[in-house]
């Protein structure tokens, strides 16, 4: 049967090629954030599977998980340099744009002919399969088959229906909304490490894939497969397979192009590639992911003994002071666009309607814990202090100075107040039934369970409601959103 | 006070930020000389394997330097005419050549990757898909394209043992054993934990 190339085809397997290498480089930039994998949900130190870092951290100096981060070479991350927040933006404008791809190949594929290039019909095909293997073996071509021989359409249909598949659905297992709204998803899957895990070796899958795509073309006769896939022609003359090639070639040259700009544009114009990135990427994750409230209800059991912190501690005099005197006499200030303004101590805090939950912390970085948290529902502090209409947003301030990163101001959050009253939002004073460790927030800290946990501000001292946030810090809407360009809402 | 809460009381007993111990350098000398001792040894193992497998079958030791030879002078290499001692000497230097070269690319592969220390399991599989990956680029797809003549010229038995059997129980398993042996690059061990009872983790606190 001679179903050729149509220009749809065609054009989707050229796009494809463009998305999967911008997924995969700003995969690898993910990984950098934390570059090691695991099967287990704990992530402790030395239970990782595999790691891609140079470095472990030391015994006699303290350390948090930010400093496991594993700077990357641009010549192979997108960005590279430790730029998890742009490397994320590329790698979701990259997903937007495979997906379209991927549904406009499915939709030729199902509108013509086209889909029994891929998917087999016949028990024959697995016999076919076999034929065509022992033929590579003796370094020969197999028979066309129709029009591919069975070990091709055994793999494409592979590819297409149970890679890619599995592809999306351990990246959304990832997602702290989707897994905390249906915390039986990421389980599918062994739990939200292990789609970790299994979206890795898929991509190794893809990568291999790619490897023996090509060396099979090439047995099969470059010419006329790049004249087949760029101009749709199953018997080129000469002329046209010198056409073929000059097309190839240039594509390739403007992808390579295009992956010098993105590097390069992300690595000198890093806020220009933020906000360009932010527009295509936040509406759609707001759309689809940011509603989803959190339900999570782990048991006891599932509790992660001795979980790693992130980011150092305060270490101003004032912060000391307090944590020394068990922040006695501090008042937590609720203010802003209020009615009510609020000062509030931690006993006052604790005598207000109280909340406890067991539920799984999910780091940007990509390690994640299981810690039971009991505070006060935000919504409850809402209701007291009687937002205005004009109050959007909630801005945290904390006592953090971010003494090793000095120059770039205290850090801060910006949340919008929808989430603020989603159930499993709370402000947290207790962690596994003690007082809030100060590695992991004393006095008060923000649990937003939908959320990746660098909106989950630590060492909070005030929350401010307000209308707008662009003239707060950099106008981004969080210390990290200002200084590493990550995303103003995390729920992916 | 908890252990914790005396974090923040002194700031030099905080790592410098991003830094850590190092498990592994990357030093280009070092990636090429112990590459090409690796190579040399798998590729000796690898040509070992093929000549005794050769010999079993067809009663030809001589048939994996005829096919190295043809990667250069084309398929007149195979013909029963080919000196054999031509044949010995240019492809034990094609051969030796390609060792050298596949055997730096999978060291430089390892630590461009942070794999020079990783577990000897993992090295054993990278070992044997690396084998399998240059068996498939040089005889699907390089040889076809600088040696027609050769497409169909081996029977399955023949590809089977000194093709795919002799790379993937072979070669890479040699290339990986060089690596965990002598582990280059490796400065310490990152996988040690209480179990072990040398490593304390959490590391920042105890």
């Amino acid at each position: 049967m001679d179903l050729g190339f149509p220009l749809g085809i065609r054009l989707t397997h050229a796009f494809n090629l463009v998305f999967l290498t911008l997924l995969i480089r700003s995969g690898i930039e993910i990984l950098g954030g934390h570059p090691m994998l695991y099967f287990n949900d704990h992530c402790r130190p030395g239970s990782e599977w595999i790691r891609f870092t140079s470095k472990r951290m030391f015994r006699n100096l303290r350390w948090t998980a930010e400093d496991e981060k594993q700077s990357y070479t641009p010549w192979l991350a997108l960005p590279g340099r430790d730029n998890l927040g742009l490397g994320r933006f590329w790698h979701f404008v990259a997903v937007i744009g495979w997906l379209l791809t991927g549904l406009i190949y499915l939709f030729v594929l199902s509108t013509s002919e086209q889909w029994q290039r891929i998917v087999p019909t016949s028990w024959t095909v697995f016999n076919n399969a076999w034929q065509a293997a022992v033929a590579y073996l003796r370094l020969d071509v197999p028979l066309p088959g129709n029009p591919y021989n069975g070990l091709q359409q055994l793999t494409y249909f592979a590819l297409v229906f149970v890679l890619t598949p599995l592809q999306i659905a351990t990246g959304l297992a990832m997602s702290p909304a989707l897994a905390g709204r249906f915390q039986w998803f990421p389980r599918l899957f062994g739990g939200r490490q292990a789609a970790r895990s299994l979206h890795f070796i898929g991509l190794i899958a893809f990568v291999a894939f790619t490897v023996h795509h090509v060396a099979l073309v090439i047995a099969h006769g470059l010419l006329d497969g790049l004249a087949a896939i760029v101009l749709g022609e199953q018997a080129p003359t000469a002329a046209e397979q010198a056409v073929a090639v000059a097309i190839a070639l240039i594509f390739l040259i403007a992808l390579i192009a295009l992956h010098v700009w993105a590097t390069r544009r992300s690595l000198l114009q890093p806020r220009a590639m933020q906000n360009a990135l932010q527009r295509i990427v936040d509406p759609v994750q707001a759309l689809l992911l940011q509603p989803l409230t959190s339900q999570q209800s782990y048991r006891p059991e599932d509790i992660t003994q001795d979980p790693r912190p992130n980011g150092r501690p305060p270490g101003n005099q004032a912060f000391i002071d307090l944590v020394e005197r068990g922040f006695a006499g501090w008042k937590f200030e609720v203010g802003g666009l209020v009615d009510r303004p609020l000062s509030l101590s931690l006993e006052e805090l604790r005598r207000l309607q109280s909340q406890h939950q067991i539920t799984q912390h999910k780091c940007i970085q990509g390690w994640s814990y299981t810690a039971a948290w009991q505070g006060v529902p935000l919504g409850v502090l809402l209701e007291h202090c009687e937002p205005t209409r004009d109050a959007r947003y909630i801005l945290f301030r904390t006592f953090d100075e971010k003494w090793e990163e000095p120059g770039h101001g205290e850090y801060y959050s910006v949340i919008d107040l929808d989430l603020a009253r989603a159930s499993q939002t709370l402000i947290a004073y207790d962690m596994n039934g003690q007082p809030l460790p100060t590695a992991f927030g004393a006095p008060l800290r923000l649990r937003l369970e939908n959320q990746l946990g660098y909106k989950m501000v630590k060492w909070i001292r005030s929350m401010e409601l307000i209308a707008d946030y662009h003239d707060i810090g950099a106008g981004c809407g969080g210390w990290r959103a200002d200084l590493l360009h990550y995303s103003r809402i995390a729920p992916i | 006070m908890t252990n914790s809460e005396s974090q923040t009381k002194n700031r030099e007993s905080w790592a410098p930020p991003r830094v850590g111990l190092q498990v592994e350098r990357r030093d280009r000398w070092e990636v090429v000389r112990h590459g090409t001792f690796a190579g040399l040894l798998a590729g000796f193992a690898l040509g070992a394997a093929e000549i005794v497998a050769s010999t079993a079958l067809r009663g030809d030791p001589w048939l994996p330097f005829d096919f190295a030879v043809a990667i250069v002078v084309g398929p007149d290499a195979l013909a029963p005419a080919f000196p054999v001692a031509a044949s010995v000497a240019l492809g034990t230097v094609i051969h030796t050549f390609l060792s050298v070269l596949f055997g730096v690319m999978f060291l430089s592969a390892l630590a461009l990757t942070f794999q020079l220390s990783a577990r000897s399991w993992l090295i054993a599989l990278y070992g044997v898909v690396f084998a399998l990956t240059v068996w498939e680029v040089n005889f699907l797809a390089v040889l076809p394209l600088i040696a027609p003549g050769l497409k169909g010229r081996i029977d399955l038995a023949t590809q089977l043992w000194n093709g795919i059997v002799s790379y993937s129980l072979v070669y890479g398993p040699v290339l990986a054993a060089y690596v965990v042996w002598i582990r280059p690059g490796t400065l310490d061990r990152w996988w040690l934990t209480d179990r072990d009872g040398v490593e304390a983790a959490p590391l920042g606190r105890d």
